[in-house]
Formats: C-alpha cells, structure tokens, sequence
C-alpha cells in the first residue's frame, strides 16, 4: 500500500538530490529606478509579455494597478522555462527541471491508462508536524490526506508526491496541471480578498487543521505585540514559499505599504538563525511548526512565544488550480473523502495519533 | 504658578450614589474605598451594603487588584465598590445556532455557574456565550447539557464528541504535569475566579488569619473535589501531615460532621458553602470565616488532539478579553450575584 501511495517520491526526490551547489531560477527581485513589469519581464524572462506572470505571482505585494511598483518592492518571481537565473532565493534549475520532467513521467512513462490517468498529489517536506517524510505517514495532513482519498477510492487511482520546494508548487507545478491536487495550503480570506493571487488562481477544499499563526522572538531581546501598530518597522522572517497573506490584509498592509522588511530564506530552521543572530525581530510561523523547531534547534529556552496574540488563525486546505480541467470533480472526490473519514472515526484516530505525539513532546 | 486648586477638587470628588439594594438597606456604591487596617471584603460589604454576605460583588469588581500573589486586601489600596446590578437583559446571541458546528458541554445543578433553570442558564454559560459572540473569526456554536457531569471529560471532550467543554477547574499542571486533565486539555484564561471558604460553626474559636492558623487543624473537602490548594509549595499540609483532611461523600455530610464538632471547618467555594448552609437550615449556626483560603478558576476546556484545539482556545479568550475591556463582563457577573444572594434571602 504504502509503496504505491508513495511511488515517484523517490523518482523526483532522487533528482533533486543531484542538484546541490548549481544555478538557481526563480527567486525575489527588487524594483530598481526605471523599471516596469514588462521590462522586468523582458529582461528576466525573455518575454515582455511575462509581465501578467509577474504580476499574478505577486499580487498581494503590487495590488490592482500594475503601475504602482515602487523603487525597493521586492517581487518574487516564479521559475517558467528555466527564467530567471542568479536571482536571491531562487531554487537549483535542475530541481525545477526534475519536477518537471519527473512528474509527466509518471503519467506518461508508466505505460498502463491507469497511472497515466490517476490523480497525482503534491507535498513537501520541512513542515512539522503537518508534512515531512520523516515523520510517520509523512505527517499528520499526509496522513489524512492519504485516508481521505483512499475512503474516496477514485477510480482512476491516486498517488502522493514530494517536491522538496514548497516554492515551485502553485507556480509551475499546480498552474501547468503537472499535478492535480496540492497540500496543505492556507487560504487567504477569499471574500475579503478575491483578487489575492491565490484566491484568484486556486479552489480550496474543506478545512483539515486549523491554528495559530505566531510570533516567536528573543527572549533576551523580545518584541512587543500589543496591537498591530507594534509591527510597521520590523524585521520578520517566513521561510520562501509560505503565505504572506496574513501580514497583507485588510487594515493591515504591511508588505504593500512596505511597513516591514519580510526576509524568506529557503528553510525554516534558516529563519531562526536569523533570529538568534538579530538579523529579524521575529519569526512568523503557525505554532506547531515553530514549536517543533524551536525543540529540535535546542531553542526552547532562547525563543518567546507570544501565544496571546496570535497573527492570525489559519486553516489547512487541499487546492487545485482553477484552470485544472477537472478541478470541480478533483475538490468534490478530496471533500467526500474528507467528510467519510470523519464520519467513520478515521480523521480522528490520525490527528489523536499525530497531536498527541506532538504535544508530548513540547 | 498658580494651580487652579478649587476646581480640581470638585473633579475629584467621587460621585456618590445611593441605591436601593432589593431586601436591604441603602448602598453607598459607585465609589472607590481606601482600604483601612483590619479591613475584611466582609466588612467593607457591611459598610457600603449594609450586609456582609455582599462581598463577593467587591472581589469580583476588583479582580484585578486581588488577583494575582496573595491577593490580600492591603490598607491603602483603592478598591471599587460597585452598585448591584439590576435587570440587565442578556446580549443577543445570533452565533448561537441550532447544529452550529461548534458545540459545546455543559451540565446542570451547578448554579450559580450553570444550569438550565437559572436566569441566562447560569452566570457562566451567559460570560461563555458573550465572549464567543466578540470573538474573531467567530464561529457558530451550540450549547449541549449533560448533566452526568462524570461523562465530560472522558469520553464525551476527551473524544470530540463536543469540541469544548465548561466549567472546569485546572489543577496545578506545573506541579503535575501527569495529571489526566492536563495531558489531555488545554485550558483557556479564567472565565472566573472562585473564592475557596472555610466554613466555621459560628461559635467556634477557629481563625483563619495566615497559614500559620491551620497546622494540626481538622478540614473537611468533599470526596472527588480538588485538594492542590492545601499542599501547594509554601503550604504542603497534606503531603507534610500538617492537618488531617476529612473526605466526606457530599457537602452536605461536610457540613453535618462541622456540627457534630467532628471537624474544625469545611472548605468548599463560597457559593456552594452560603447555597449548602442556607438549604441545610444552618444560617447563623455555620458562618464562612471572613478571609478566602484560596482562589480557583474556572476555564473553558479542549482536547488537545482537537483539529482547532488553540485556534478554539483563542476565540475564547480573545472574546473574553473584548468583554472585560467593555465592561459589559462586570456587567453579567453582577447581575448573577444579586440573583444568587437574593435567592438565598
């Protein structure tokens, strides 16, 4: 069983192994005096045209209106077709190209209509307690995920896959169809915000987890979170390829009115090390995955939690992008695998088995 | 330079206002007392109410300058003397739905706090129910009642078949981290504070003035009540044989074994210990020594396996801060204390 659900994990992960120390694509950008989106596109991706790539990737940062880029907005710019390189942040151009290649593989290369044609499902690791091929079942969402759409029993089959880059998900992997479903993915406040990128692009499943999202700060050197007015002119950190949406909403527009500095290293224990070196004033994560490394960094007794204030409260979700040909019918067979799993205890047992671990060991 | 003296003055005068308590004398109310040597929240009671059993109105009024340490009354310090309530209607409740996707558990025959046949289902269920109405992202709920308050915990919370539960105690998770309810819960900010009593026959000797009164003292607890207060770490009387703890089966046997002379006192909180005392025809007869013991808190509970177990907890006290901030909190816990000492008159 668990060999099938897993298969092409090594198969992608195998390849993305191999690509250490090469060049990079994709990554973030700072406006510079003079610029546009289409001159950015035309010199980053080859394509004036490219400017509506950049501008959906970046919506929360650039709002509505494409020509109100600023000097010293920093864009973040999606690896397509191997563009751009040598940016800050960007991900091994093999690793894309892996992706890339790996995954139609799968469909494609298998030979049988049957894994062609399955429903192939997109993680990644580094996201404790929720995903992580360490952890047993992959984690407590991998877990779910997996019964929820072995109750939904989908004729076509279904398999998970891990691309250790949370960053190459929604672009390109989810965008291009090169794989159905993703997980787990925050969504933003979709009524409040219809035109954020992701609301824009992509169709939510129901809820699997919901928490905290929260600051954690030196002990030795805390901030203070009193009100939201404590932020503007801070530092924060959030590993690439998390939302941002929480510190970009309503009454609140920290990225787009450049009231703080977010740094996005490519890892989670990366933003800690910023932190205890005071390079940021705080880290912004959901708790479990900030308690769970602040255990195995040994920083327990450096890093404060401010556990009453939180950010915000977020829900997991499994997406599919809107422009997938069967996105309707990929949310309803992931929704009633959910509902089935609830209603028969299933849900239950793997979040009891998983949180009890996890608090236990907080 | 030269102060405008006079005018000041008259700023600060407080506002005195006379109000009639139902059954009682005038109230000198809505005023701040400066509290005297030899001060109890007793006497203060008597002096601005004219009654002594009106006290809990100025602990609960004062929460946040008896709080916390010793909570002692220290002269010098202002505490504020609230008018009682009247009639205050209860808050809309529009998230308060039938098969709301959030549920919550709670029983009856715990009243004041809660249960179906009081005013607002009890003082409790009516803070609970306001704060989850200001609380972000609010989500709609529903209450459940179960009055085998034994099922609560485990199976029925412990196993989601409620996402949370209400009233509930925390014991001292720090000093017992092993205890059942603190691996399986978390337990949100105080909805509120209970005084804990200790209940004298009226002609006794016995005082209660520092720790110090109660090595080799006889107490009578209930059987299955809490019993952390009594060997917390500066006072250990159970685990070092300090005093000799009587469980008896009920409040009630309590009581009965404090007349027999069979005990010293009965601690138990201060409403269980005037509701016990009044319906046992023991008024006068056993009378609460005028100094709390100890002070408990009552919480709002969740799995900690809970798919939103923190993010729960979090509306919860969100809520409960916005209504302390509004002062409507204040509002609520006084009108259920002047039902409950009416009730008792």
């Amino acid at each position: 069983m668990r060999n099938t659900i897993f298969s092409g994990l090594l198969v992608v992960c195998g390849l993305l192994a191999q690509t250490a120390a090469a060049q990079t694509c994709g990554g973030s950008y700072t406006v510079k005096p003079g610029d546009s989106l289409s001159e950015i596109a035309d010199r980053l991706y080859k394509n004036a045209s490219m400017w509506t790539a950049i501008h959906s990737n970046n919506l929360e940062v650039i709002g509505d209106r494409v020509d109100t880029i600023r000097v010293g907005m920093t864009l973040s710019l999606g690896c397509i077709d191997g563009h751009p390189t040598g940016l800050p942040g960007g991900v091994p151009v093999e690793s894309v190209a892996a992706a890339e290649e790996a995954v139609p593989s799968l469909r494609e290369g298998g030979g049988t209509a049957a894994t062609r044609s399955r429903i192939n499902i997109l993680t990644a690791g580094d996201f404790e307690p929720f995903t992580d091929r360490d952890l047993p079942n992959g984690g407590l969402l991998a877990d779910v995920v997996n019964a929820a759409m072995n109750k939904a029993d989908p004729a076509a089959g279904y398999a998970i896959h891990w691309v250790e880059d949370w960053g190459s998900h929604l672009e390109p992997l989810l965008s291009n169809a090169l794989l159905d479903l993703g997980f787990p993915w925050y969504r933003p406040d979709c009524a409040g915000t219809p035109d954020s990128y992701r609301c824009a692009n992509f169709m939510f499943s129901d809820p699997m987890f919901e928490m905290l999202i929260l600051l954690f700060t030196r002990k030795s050197d805390p901030i203070a979170f009193e009100s939201d007015a404590d932020i503007p002119g801070r530092t924060l950190c959030r590993p690439r390829g998390y939302f941002t949406h929480d510190l970009d909403r309503q009454g609140r527009r920290w990225i787009s009115e450049q009231r703080i500095t977010l740094r996005r290293p490519q890892a989670v224990a990366d933003c800690f090390e910023m932190l205890m070196e005071g390079e940021v004033d705080a880290v912004a994560l959901n708790e479990f995955t900030g308690r769970t490394a602040l255990r195995d960094l040994g920083l327990k007794d450096s890093v404060a939690i401010v556990q009453a204030r939180p950010l915000s409260i977020e829900g997991l979700h499994v997406l599919v992008h809107k422009s997938h040909p069967q996105a309707q019918a990929m949310l309803e067979t992931i929704n009633a695998g959910l509902r089935g799993i609830k209603d028969d205890g299933t849900y239950q047992a793997i979040i009891d088995r998983h949180m009890t671990r996890v608090w236990s060991g907080f | 330079m030269a102060l405008p003296v006079f005018p000041l003055f008259v700023r600060l005068m407080p506002v005195l206002a006379l109000a009639l308590i139902p059954g009682s004398a005038a109230a000198l109310c809505d005023v701040t007392y400066k509290v005297q040597p030899g001060d109890t929240l007793f006497s203060i009671s008597e002096a601005h109410y004219g009654a002594r059993d009106r006290w809990t109105l100025i602990y609960y009024a004062n929460q946040g300058v008896l709080t916390g340490g010793s909570r002692e009354l220290e002269p010098g310090r202002e505490v504020y003397i609230p008018c009682p309530a009247g009639d205050v209607a209860p808050d809309a409740t529009p998230l308060r739905q039938a098969d709301a996707q959030m549920t919550l558990l709670t029983g009856s025959n715990y009243s004041p706090f809660t249960d179906r046949a009081w005013p607002g289902r009890g003082m409790v269920t009516e803070l609970v129910n306001a704060a989850l109405e200001l609380s972000p992202s609010p989500v709609p709920y529903s209450i459940e009642w179960e009055d085998d308050w034994s099922r609560h915990l485990f199976p029925m919370l412990d196993g989601k078949d409620n996402d949370m539960g209400f009233p509930w105690l925390r014991p001292d998770c720090e000093a017992t981290p092993d205890n059942e309810r603190c691996k399986a819960f978390h337990f949100s900010d105080p909805l509120m504070e209970l005084p804990v009593m200790l209940f004298k026959r009226a002609a006794s000797d016995f005082t209660y003035e520092s720790d110090a009164d109660i090595p080799g003292r006889t107490l009578c607890r209930p059987s299955g009540y809490f019993t952390h207060d009594l060997d917390r770490g500066d006072r250990r009387w159970l685990s070092g044989g300090k005093i000799e703890l009587v469980r008896a089966e009920s409040p009630e046997a309590c009581f009965e074994r404090l007349m027999a002379g069979d005990v010293d006192a009965v601690t138990v909180n201060a409403f269980l210990g005037a509701s016990k005392i009044v319906a046992m025809g023991l008024r006068g007869k056993a009378v609460p020594v005028e100094k709390p013991l100890s002070h408990e808190a009552l919480h709002v509970i969740i799995s900690k396996t809970h798919w939103r177990g923190t993010a729960h907890l979090y509306r919860v006290n969100a809520g409960l801060r916005a209504l302390r901030a509004s002062g409507r909190y204040n509002e609520i816990v006084s009108k259920h204390l002047r039902i409950f000492w009416d009730q008792l008159n």
